[in-house]
């Protein structure tokens, strides 16, 4: 919590909070994308692996609407210590949509890098 | 799945947090309602894979970790309701997303009436100052016989009687001045905590 308060005084904080709330979508796709995982796996790895550095809780609302949408699916399956775990998995629809917005994101990441100081016109 | 907590502040603490959870999602649909099951999951997750500290410090920081209930439930809730309200047609239903969705996402839309309508007051003070000289019987503050008070530019102002006179145009610019200033002052403090 100290961290997001810290985040939202200053305007480097207030944009990178933007920047990754605009990106989750597309990165719990890519996240699902391997393989079935089960919520806190997934957004635990979210947080290692691509440093989106959100309040947990918002990923939840988001995978919901996911859902709804058709993009992922979800099965209770047996955990590790025997509670069943909820796992989340793309269905062919998101996958679809997955394959659709990866060269999208790459135009994007590109034509924004090609602007940075240095970079070859 | 409530974990068997050791520590009964531990325990004090989960409940409060959940209760809050269950308080948002009270007239939410089933599959919403399904949230629950989920958060505590991944909270007993992030407990078990926290290394290190008491019980209570662990959920402490796995509470921390997962967010406010109010702030990540909120928008999403302000969703559904309105979703189930225009599939429904049930004003009460639709009242209710919209009055999540202001005090959520909206929160801009709120201050920018607010203040809308502090700037057309203020455009009224202005608009008294300038037009008292020329239509000095319709501006300023007038009592009617029946006891009743009206103030600003009015145009049926007959068998009533002007309370402030010439004193209706500092009045007024006073009341622009400070206006503006209280505005602009809140506007700026709210740019700088965005």
């Amino acid at each position: 919590m100290a961290r997001q308060s810290d985040e939202s005084q200053n305007p480097i904080g207030r944009w990178e909070v933007q920047l990754r709330k605009g990106v989750l979508e597309f990165v719990i796709l890519l996240s699902l994308s391997g393989r079935e995982q089960y919520g806190f796996e997934l957004i635990s790895g979210i947080a290692k692996r691509a440093a989106i550095d959100v309040p947990e809780g918002t990923l939840y609302p988001l995978m919901l609407r996911l859902a709804k949408d058709g993009l992922i699916s979800s099965r209770l399956a047996d955990g590790d210590g025997g509670a069943p775990r909820k796992y989340y998995a793309l269905t062919a629809q998101g996958r679809d949509l997955l394959r659709r917005m990866i060269p999208s994101w790459s135009k994007l990441a590109a034509s924004v890098d090609s602007l940075l100081p240095g970079a070859c016109a | 799945m409530i974990p068997a907590f050791t520590d009964p502040a531990a325990r004090r603490r989960w409940d409060a947090y959940f209760s809050e959870v269950d308080r948002l999602l009270t007239r939410a649909d089933a599959d919403v309602a399904e949230l629950r099951g989920d958060l505590e999951a991944h909270v007993v997750d992030s407990m078990a894979t926290a290394s290190g500290g008491s019980e209570r410090e662990r959920l402490d920081a796995a509470l921390s970790r997962l967010g406010r209930p109010i702030d990540y439930l909120r928008p999403l809730l302000a969703d559904e309701l309105i979703e189930r309200g225009t599939q429904t047609y049930s004003p009460i239903t639709i009242a209710r997303g919209l009055a999540h969705s202001v005090m959520a996402g909206s929160r801009r839309a709120v201050l920018g009436l607010t203040f809308g309508l502090g700037y057309l007051l203020l455009a009224i003070f202005t608009a008294m100052a300038l037009l008292k000289p020329l239509w000095g019987e319709h501006v300023g503050v007038f009592r009617y016989a029946d006891g009743t008070i009206s103030a600003g530019i009015i145009a049926q102002s007959n068998g009533s009687r002007e309370l402030l006179g010439w004193w209706s145009i500092p009045i007024a610019l006073l009341l622009a001045a400070l206006l503006y200033v209280a505005l602009t002052k809140g506007l700026r403090t709210l740019k700088q905590r965005r």
